[in-house]
């Protein structure tokens, strides 16, 4: 069910569900927060903000939470909004609240009565992210010694 | 994957610093030092995350006494596996939860 490919640097991930439930509540848990954060965070009640605008260039913000206590801000822009068929937005993690690098999300939804076939794209672009990194410039040569690590864990 | 190993995948995924290690080493090896200089934290809060990634099996860190250098668990050739693997399984697990809600939900 699951496949990844990747052609040059960009690097796409395909994954095809079957829901038990009709096209229109597959998309909705897609575009309410009430109904996003239930099954947005790696378990339940780990998912504190969700604010959405979908429509096209609406943007999206959410807030994960780990099972450490991290937190992982994520946002986006919706690019198309169409209900229930086809949502795309983008997706970039926030460091220090600021986006980062963005990828992209295209989803189409498929009626198929009472249930809903979704295929679920999720695109990254892995060279424009090292370019960027690099410009970061995060060269540094000095290495650090074992015994000096050992002793702060 | 098993549960632990899903929730480990989105450990690493989900914080910052260690996205960001994991992109510093796409571009090559690093020693612990090299990873920490752009952040303002310790070297041991460094090697805590260094630890969630390698027991996420995403890295994996030389054993030799005195230089600690750090490498992605997959060939350079693989980023883009790489990528396609983490997210794979950090958006599995969400679908896992988005079928349960749509299965049971009555409204």
């Amino acid at each position: 069910m699951a496949v990844g490919a990747a052609t040059a640097d960009v690097p796409v991930l395909n994954l095809r569900r079957i829901f038990k439930a009709p096209r229109d509540r597959v998309f909705r848990a897609w575009t309410d927060p009430e109904r996003l954060a239930k099954w947005w965070g790696p378990e339940t009640r780990s998912c504190p903000f969700v604010q959405m605008d979908p429509i096209p260039g609406g943007r999206w913000r959410t807030c994960m939470k780990a099972d450490d206590g991290d937190e992982a801000w994520v946002q986006g822009e919706y690019k198309e909004v169409d209900p229930p068929k086809k949502l795309v937005f983008t997706w970039a993690w926030e460091n220090d609240g600021v986006p980062g690098h963005e990828t992209e999300v295209s989803i189409d939804f498929i009626d198929l009565g009472a249930e809903t076939e979704m295929l679920f794209c999720h695109r990254g672009f892995e060279s424009a992210e090292a370019a960027r990194l690099h410009n970061q410039g995060w060269d540094s040569s000095f290495a650090c010694f074992d015994a000096f690590l050992e002793t702060g864990e | 994957m098993s549960a632990d190993t899903l929730s480990l995948t989105f450990s690493a995924l989900a914080d910052p610093t260690r996205r960001a290690i994991l992109d510093r080493l796409r571009r090559g090896v690093a020693t612990v030092s090299e990873l920490a200089e752009p952040f303002s934290v310790s070297l041991p809060a460094i090697s805590r995350h260094l630890k969630v990634l390698e027991a996420a099996g995403l890295i994996r860190r030389e054993k030799e006494a005195q230089w600690r250098r750090c490498h992605l668990s997959a060939d350079p050739l693989q980023d883009a596996s790489r990528w396609v693997e983490q997210y794979r399984a950090f958006w599995d697990e969400r679908f896992d939860r988005l079928a349960d809600l749509l299965e049971y939900e009555t409204d």
